[in-house]
């Protein structure tokens, strides 16, 4: 052989060694998953962590008192049993040998310590004013601890969904937890470099005998959902978060699993009304009909989710079933336009996040209101300028996914009761209707779950009326696994937490 | 030569507090601030207020500003708004999976470029030459992440070659260098092209080959060293684009470097890091440019720094 020659072997031979150690990866080894979300962590402290990515983690490596079923009702996690003597008294007795992973019991001081750090604006925590009507919470045993509320708060108990930090740690320097989490949950920390890798390792004294099964974890996020499938595609990921739509079936046909989440909120297009022409009821109805929602939903979801017709999810107990469901009906919104004063229809700016999918159902909706004359231009932006400019009133027509469902309080109250007018509360909307106002308050202060029903139905069926927001697809996501992952699903409302109690197959 | 790196060096302090001023300015025209971010659906005002308050957001610009340089130029860059962790010591565990990216997409616009530049330029007009310029016009004209995502399709996902996303495996860098490189690669291919050839008309070339030198040694040795300044200095200008690059080729490939990190904090408007980060790319493009003007020296005769 040649000088040049065995160049050339030596060159192909070195290629070959490349590719063949690469087919050589493989995701998991004996016990060990490994699972690539679509973000990673903000932060890993239960005090801080308010985003659903921070939140996957949170949930493995600590407990909340209460979790949400799959309909919407509470199901108690480190709370053993709960009474309420009066209307403003809830008593919760805790589970015995729980241990945080420093061996230390959890009892009700950490629970006190979480809530009162939560619910004390001053320290920031997203979900303060969901206990704004806690007037104290008390410790009457080790295992016993009683929140008192201002006025009966029905809510309260849906929203003890958050996860219980050590005192003994965090009242000293609550920010400790940010770096070395101690949590009393299934898994616990091993180590975590932002934006690359966070490992956990089963925690073997889990108060719960028997799990978890699976000993490693590590999240690995993908931000790019190509990547991201390839790696589940390829076996570098066992789980992958977040499977578009398009590629659910692609994805099944290959022998991967695609599970869909609990849907817990709807997606829709909804009104400024402080603005005109949006201030007139004909035209919000006008442009309902307008639109061919069921068509909508059945091209840009691909039949997997449902259409919608209200604020609150029919998995909850508090769906009203008999709101309508409008069709698309062009003669009557031309008729109705005429009537409001514009029989040669407007322009208008349409406000979203820029979004594959939020953007392929707000260009259809623009296609099919241009046949009644209504010329909306698309402003996509990146989410915290689009919701800057949501929340500051900055828009005219704009296309939302809400999301939190956990009690009806929180999609109802918060978004259509005229006391939460943005910038001061989440009614950016600028709905107002003292009606709503009067039965979003009541059914708030009523313990008895018949009566808060009937008055949500009564709420649901306003909206409606109202034309305050088009409903469109459930909100849901799918999260593809490989065919060993076993009895895992998503919650919503614990994340990743099932995790907790599914195997991998022969491993 | 060590006085004028000094200067270079004190030339560059004014390169980077121009940049961060500018920098920082433009960091608060972006809407929807990091206490937005924060409390995210559920912000008040109320919350906002008391959120920018124990983030120091409430005090004048100028003061903020004043403040950061301060620090930094006591080596402190802040801890982040994100999850409390000081910024330094994260932003320098990513630089090694930056600087391996950046160099070997460096390496590829280098293996591609100089060979067909240099074919393109020897056989100009010939089927060869078309091609590379053909080549050339592509790597320009097609967005990087767009590479990016056919290569993982391809090799990743259809031949299962190489590894999707990570920096696990050494093969894990091939094709994002590649997506990275391509760019660059046709740029430089262009301007070996161009710059060779204007050489190539000069008399010098032809005395060399009167003196019986091989096209070999004509091309290589003679001309290229003459042809090859203009290319040294492009590259120096590319390696700003380069690093831009990054951030998109890193998000793309998940690759756990500097780019994609501060990428993920700009989406929650995390100040601290983005100017941190501003901080380490302005560095680092400053020392290369000096390098750069060091290489012309030593490439070019003519060239001496006293």
């Amino acid at each position: 052989m040649s000088m040049k020659g065995k160049k050339w072997l030596g060159f192909v031979l070195l290629v070959a060694l490349a590719l063949a150690s690469a087919v050589g990866i493989a995701a998991a080894d004996n016990g060990s998953i490994v699972i690539a979300p679509a973000a990673d962590a903000k932060t890993l402290n239960p005090l801080k962590a308010s985003d659903s990515y921070s939140l996957y983690s949170v949930y493995l490596m600590y407990d909340p008192l209460f979790t949400i079923g799959k309909d919407l009702k509470p199901v108690p996690v480190l709370v053993s049993k709960y009474e309420n003597p009066n209307d403003r008294t809830y008593v919760f007795h805790l589970k015995k040998n729980v241990r945080f992973h420093d061996g230390t019991p959890l009892t009700a001081e950490d629970v006190k310590f979480t809530y009162d750090f939560i619910r004390d604006k001053k320290n920031g925590n997203r979900y303060a004013s969901y206990y704004d009507l806690v007037e104290k919470i008390e410790v009457l045993d080790a295992q016993t601890v009683r929140f008192v509320t201002k006025e009966p708060y029905a809510p309260l108990v849906a929203n003890l969904n958050l996860c219980i930090a050590p005192k003994h740690i965090a009242e000293k320097d609550p920010a400790a937890l940010d770096r070395k989490p101690v949590g009393s949950g299934p898994y616990r920390f091993v180590s975590w470099n932002p934006q690359e890798k966070l490992v956990l390792e089963a925690n073997p004294d889990y108060w719960v005998k028997g799990v978890p099964k699976i000993k490693n974890v590590t999240l690995k996020p993908i931000g790019e959902a190509t990547t991201r499938l390839v790696a589940l595609e390829t076996g570098t990921v066992d789980i992958a978060d977040h499977i578009p739509p398009a590629q659910t079936k692609a994805l099944a046909a290959k022998g991967l699993k695609v599970i869909p989440t609990q849907p817990n909120g709807y997606n829709m297009l909804t009104f400024n009304e402080t603005k005109k022409p949006f201030s007139d009821k004909r035209v919000r109805e006008a442009m309902t009909l307008a639109l061919n929602r069921k068509e909508i939903v059945e091209f840009v979801w691909y039949g997997q989710n449902r259409l919608l017709n209200s604020s609150i999810i029919p998995q909850s107990w508090a769906y009203e079933p008999k709101v309508k469901n409008y069709g698309q009906d062009i003669k009557r919104a031309k008729q109705l336009l005429a009537e409001a004063g514009y029989p040669n229809g407007f322009e208008f700016t349409l406000s979203l996040e820029a979004d594959e999918n939020v953007k392929k159902f707000v260009e259809i909706a623009q296609q099919q209101w241009a046949q009644i004359g209504l010329k909306g231009t698309m402003v996509a932006k990146e989410w915290g300028a689009f919701f800057n400019d949501i929340t500051s009133g900055k828009y005219e027509v704009c296309a939302w996914q809400s999301l939190d469902q956990k009690d009806p309080d929180v999609p109802l109250y918060r978004m259509f009761h005229s006391k939460n007018w943005a910038p001061n509360g989440y009614n950016w909307i600028f709905y107002k209707n003292p009606k709503m106002d009067r039965t979003l308050d009541e059914a708030r202060t009523t313990l008895n779950r018949e009566k808060r029903k009937t008055l949500y139905r009564e709420a649901q069926r306003m909206l409606s009326e109202d034309f305050v927001c088009i409903y469109l697809a459930e909100y849901k996501k799918f999260i593809g696994t490989s065919a060993k992952v076993k009895g895992f699903y998503y919650s919503p409302y614990d994340y990743l937490r099932p995790l907790a109690t599914s195997t991998i197959a022969g491993k | 030569m060590a006085r004028y790196i000094l200067r270079r060096l004190f030339q560059s302090i004014g390169v980077l507090l121009g940049v961060t001023i500018l920098v920082f300015s433009l960091v608060q025209l972006i809407p929807g601030g990091p206490a937005l971010m924060i409390l995210g659906e559920d912000a008040t005002a109320e919350q906002i207020a008391i959120v920018n308050h124990n983030l120091g957001l409430d005090r004048p610009l100028h003061v903020q500003y004043l403040d950061w340089l301060w620090k930094v130029c006591r080596g402190d860059f802040g801890t982040s708004f994100q999850d409390s962790r000081p910024i330094l010591p994260d932003l320098l565990s990513r630089m090694p999976a930056t600087l391996e990216l950046l160099a070997a997409a460096m390496f590829v616009a280098l293996l591609v470029a100089i060979p067909i530049g240099i074919a393109s330029a020897v056989k100009r007009n010939s089927l060869l030459d078309n091609v590379g310029r053909v080549f050339a016009l592509l790597g320009v004209s097609m967005p990087s992440f767009w590479i990016g995502l056919l290569l993982i399709l391809v090799f990743a996902k259809d031949l299962r070659w190489l590894p999707s996303a990570g920096r696990e495996s050494w093969t894990g860098v091939i094709m994002p260098a590649i997506a990275l490189g391509f760019a660059m690669a046709g740029i430089l291919m262009r301007m070996v092209r161009s710059s060779l050839l204007e050489v190539l008309r000069e008399d010098y070339l032809k005395t060399a080959r009167a003196k019986g030198l091989s096209e070999k040694v004509v091309i290589l040795k003679h001309a290229m060293r003459n042809a090859i300044l203009p290319v040294i200095t492009t590259i120096a200008l590319q390696v700003g684009n380069l690093l831009g690059g990054t951030v998109v080729i890193e998000t793309v490939f998940a690759w756990p470097g500097i780019g994609r990190f501060c990428y993920m904090r700009m989406l929650q408007r995390d100040i601290p890091t983005i100017m941190g980060n501003l901080m380490l790319y302005a560095i680092l493009v400053c020392v290369l440019n000096i390098i750069t003007d060091l290489l012309y020296a030593l490439f070019d005769p003519r060239i001496r720094y006293s």
